[in-house]
C-alpha cells in the first residue's frame, strides 16, 4: 500500500526536492577535482513543518504512524509546484492542441533524446497549444508495476525542467530536465503528466521528527526526510 | 590487464562518468546483482538491481602490496542479496566482479571490465538493532592465494597431499627463513628457527641445517 502525502490546512512551512547524487572524489594537487558518480541519482524529500494547527497535526501524526517506519512508501510531491507554474490551479478550460478534448494534463506521448553536450531532453507531445512550461516544474511519469492491476500507477518518478519551454502549435513541447530518465526503467508505455507530479518515497525515520504538542493542540513543528524508492 | 572501453576512458577522463558495480557469485542458484534500479544485461548475463550505490567501493591494495581481500557490503534485506544466505554450494563459490561505468545521464552502459575475480571466503551477517542490517561477502582474489606467506610450502605434508604416495621431501628439513649466526651469542630464538639445533653454537646450527 502506497499512502499519499498529507494535504493539511497548515501546508508545509518549506519544502526541499533535491536531485541526490554521490560522488566519490579524487582530487588533485592541481586542484582538478577528479573523481566519479557512484550509482544513479535519487530524489531527496525534505519538508519542514513550523507550528501547525491541530488538524494538521493529527493528520500529520496519522500519516506518520501510517507509514510504520520504513515499512511503506508514500508518493511524494513537491507541494509549491503541483502544477506548472503558468497553470498554478491546474488546466481548467485547456484543451490539447488541435483538438477539442479537455487537457487533463497527461501528455499522449512522451521520448526522451540525449544531446551530445549530455542533455536530457524530454519531448512531450498532446499538450495545449502555447503551453508554458517553466524552470523548476516537474514532468512525472507513472506506470504500473508487474502484476498490478491496469491503472494503480504504483510506479511514479518525476524529472524538472531546468530550461523554459513552450508547447508548439501542435501541442508539442521539448523541455531539457533534471535528472536525465532511464528509458530502460521506465516502460514505453508509462504516462507522462504534468498534473501532480510525484515520486514513491520512503521515510527516513532516523531523521524525521514530529514535535511535541502543546497548549491548544498545536504542535512545535516537525521535519521529515524521505528518498526514492524506484524500481522497475 | 584491464580493457577498458575508449569511451568508458573518454567519459572518466572527462569525469563525466557514473560508475557502480555487478556481482556474479555462482552459488546454486547463481546470484547476480548489480547496483542500479532495473535489470540490466551484460555478457550475456542478467543482473538483479539492488539500487545499492556502494557496490564499488571494495577493493584495496597497491602494485606490489600483499593482496587484500575484497569485501562488497550488501544490503541484509534484499531479496536478491538474501538468497545469497540460503544458496547451497555457496562455500568456495566463485565469484565475479565487474565496474561499470555509465555515460553522464546514466543511461547508457559504455563499457563494463571485470574488476576482480575470486572465491567466496566467508558470508559474515550483521544485523544492528536499529542500524542498518548487512551481509558482507569477503572475496579472496586468485592473487591472495598466489602470493600470501604462509600458504603450501615445498614440505612432506604438502606434497602428500597432492599425491599419497609421493614422499619425494620426507628428508627435507622445512623453514619459512633461516638465519645463520657465525659467532656471538645465539639469540634467543634460534633455537627455535633452528630445529634440531639444540644448544650449542657453530658446528650444531650448521647440523641443523644440513638435516
Amino acid at each position: 500500500m502506497i499512502l499519499t502525502q498529507p494535504d493539511t490546512p497548515s501546508g508545509i512551512a518549506r519544502v526541499r526536492f533535491e536531485i541526490q547524487r554521490i560522488d566519490f572524489a579524487a582530487p588533485e594537487a592541481s586542484g582538478r577535482q577528479g573523481g566519479v558518480q557512484a550509482g544513479f541519482p535519487l530524489w531527496l524529500a525534505r519538508f519542514e513543518l513550523d507550528r501547525i494547527d491541530a488538524t494538521s497535526s493529527d493528520l500529520w501524526q496519522a500519516f506518520f504512524d501510517r507509514l510504520r517506519g520504513r515499512i511503506r512508501r508514500f508518493y511524494g510531491y513537491d507541494p509549491t509546484r503541483r502544477f506548472p507554474r503558468s497553470r498554478r490551479f491546474g488546466f481548467a478550460g485547456l484543451v490539447r492542441a488541435g483538438t477539442t478534448t479537455p487537457f487533463t494534463g497527461s501528455a499522449t506521448s512522451w521520448s526522451q533524446t540525449i544531446t551530445s553536450a549530455g542533455d536530457a531532453q524530454i519531448t512531450l507531445g498532446g499538450l495545449p497549444a502555447g503551453l508554458e512550461i517553466s524552470v523548476g516544474d516537474y514532468i512525472g511519469w507513472k506506470w504500473d508495476a508487474a502484476g498490478s492491476p491496469a491503472g494503480t500507477f504504483d510506479r511514479r518518478t518525476m524529472v524538472r525542467a531546468v530550461l523554459p519551454a513552450t508547447a508548439n502549435g501542435s501541442g508539442v513541447a521539448v523541455v531539457t530536465a533534471e535528472p536525465p530518465l532511464d528509458t530502460a526503467l521506465v516502460p514505453s508505455g508509462a504516462t507522462a503528466h504534468l498534473d501532480n507530479p510525484m515520486c514513491v518515497m520512503q521515510l527516513a525515520p532516523e531523521e524525521s521528527e514530529l514535535g511535541p504538542v502543546g497548549a491548544g493542540a498545536i504542535r512545535g513543528g516537525g521535519g521529515i526526510v524521505a528518498i526514492q524508492d524506484l524500481r522497475p | 590487464m584491464k580493457v577498458i572501453a575508449p569511451a568508458a576512458l573518454a567519459a572518466l577522463e572527462a569525469g563525466t562518468a557514473i560508475v557502480t558495480g555487478a556481482v556474479e557469485i555462482a552459488c546454486d542458484p547463481v546470484v547476480r546483482i548489480w547496483g542500479g534500479y532495473r535489470n540490466l544485461t551484460f555478457d550475456g548475463r542478467t543482473f538483479q538491481p539492488v539500487g545499492d550505490r556502494g557496490l564499488v567501493q571494495v577493493t584495496g591494495g597497491a602494485l606490489g602490496d600483499a593482496a587484500q581481500n575484497i569485501e562488497l557490503v550488501l544490503s541484509g534485506i534484499d531479496p536478491e542479496t538474501l538468497a545469497l544466505l540460503d544458496a547451497s554450494e555457496v562455500r568456495g563459490a566463485s565469484a565475479i566482479l565487474w565496474r561499470l561505468i555509465f555515460d553522464q545521464t546514466g543511461t547508457s552502459l559504455l563499457g563494463f571490465n571485470v574488476w576482480a575475480r575470486g572465491r567466496l571466503d566467508t558470508l559474515p551477517r550483521e544485523e544492528e538493532i536499529g542500524g542498518t542490517a548487512k551481509i558482507t561477502a569477503r572475496l579472496e582474489t586468485a592473487a591472495r592465494g598466489l602470493g600470501r606467506r604462509g600458504g603450501r610450502m615445498r614440505s612432506d605434508a604438502d606434497q602428500r597431499l597432492i599425491d599419497p604416495a609421493d614422499g619425494f621431501f620426507k628428508n627435507v628439513s622445512y623453514a619459512g627463513e633461516k638465519t645463520l649466526y657465525w659467532g656471538g651469542r645465539r639469540p634467543a630464538r634460534a633455537g627455535s628457527a633452528l630445529p634440531g639445533a639444540g644448544g650449542g653454537f657453530g658446528s650444531n646450527v650448521l647440523r641443523g641445517v644440513q638435516r
